[in-house]
């Protein structure tokens, strides 16, 4: 088959660890987590729509340890695919592809989605806690 | 692009099937839109999501048409961005072509499923407010 011949995507096992397959690899595994993240949403939806007792227990399991561990992450995973789709669009526009700036625009979004999330959840926890 | 390629490649089935475009542009439009989106309800959602809120408040937020409204575009924008995404992981990395069909249609299912829960839920929501 020719198949064979076509080149693959960054393979998790094949790639030696550089910026541009992490960053690459990360934006594609929080995609994967953000559509658990949405069936959740439409969970909390649902439950919102149904109320009483399903609400208690959908809004229980979100304001649980796990529950807030989830919703951090996702947190994470929203801010780092917003951050990797606006570097998208600047190479869509053609800017970005040299290879200092493609590693730095890579460890920006990173470290600003991390920034980002800490702030957001120091703000969630401030507000919960007033 | 066609007249570029040679006879060899088209008999290969190398390069695009020329169909990709459309998709393409489909899955930056969403990205944009959610982005945008995400902003205006991303902090009210963490803070009702975050176990904060009674029922009551959450039905009054989702009791607004605006939000509402803008609860139902974010899903609606959001599970086309998801299958798009969930469509092209799995054609990059499930090689058997029956299983990556069944995937994706597994998928395509799931998320229309999800925008449906969730459309129901919103205007039941609303609609229970504004009776």
């Amino acid at each position: 088959m020719s198949q064979g011949q076509r080149p693959l995507s960054p393979h998790l096992e094949v790639y030696r660890p550089l910026t541009g397959s992490f960053t690459s690899i990360l934006h594609r595994a929080t995609n994967a987590a953000l559509l658990g993240g949405m069936f959740v949403l439409a969970a909390w939806l649902g439950s919102v729509a149904a109320g009483g007792e399903v609400y208690q227990f959908v809004n229980g399991l979100l304001s649980s340890f796990v529950g807030r561990v989830a919703l951090f992450g996702w947190t994470f995973c929203a801010f780092y695919s917003a951050a990797q789709w606006l570097r998208h669009f600047c190479w869509d526009l053609g800017y970005g592809f040299e290879i200092e700036t493609a590693k730095r625009t890579g460890l920006i979004a990173v470290v600003c989605s991390a920034l980002l999330t800490l702030a957001v959840w120091s703000l969630v926890i401030l507000r919960g806690a007033s | 692009m066609s007249q570029f390629r040679s006879a060899m490649s088209a008999a290969r089935n190398h390069g695009s099937a020329g169909t990709g475009t459309g998709e393409f542009v489909q899955e930056r439009f969403t990205a944009l839109v959610l982005i945008l989106l995400g902003i205006v309800l991303g902090a009210k959602l963490l803070v009702l999501s975050a176990g904060g809120i009674d029922l009551a408040e959450a039905r009054g937020w989702l009791g607004s048409p605006v939000n509402a409204g803008l609860m139902l575009a974010f899903f609606y924008f959001g599970m086309v961005h998801a299958f798009i995404c969930s469509k092209v992981l799995l054609e990059d990395y499930v090689h058997i072509h029956g299983l990556k069909l069944l995937l994706i249609a597994g998928v395509a299912v799931l998320t229309t499923g999800a925008g449906l829960v969730a459309t129901v839920s919103v205007l039941t929501s609303l609609f229970m407010a504004l009776s």
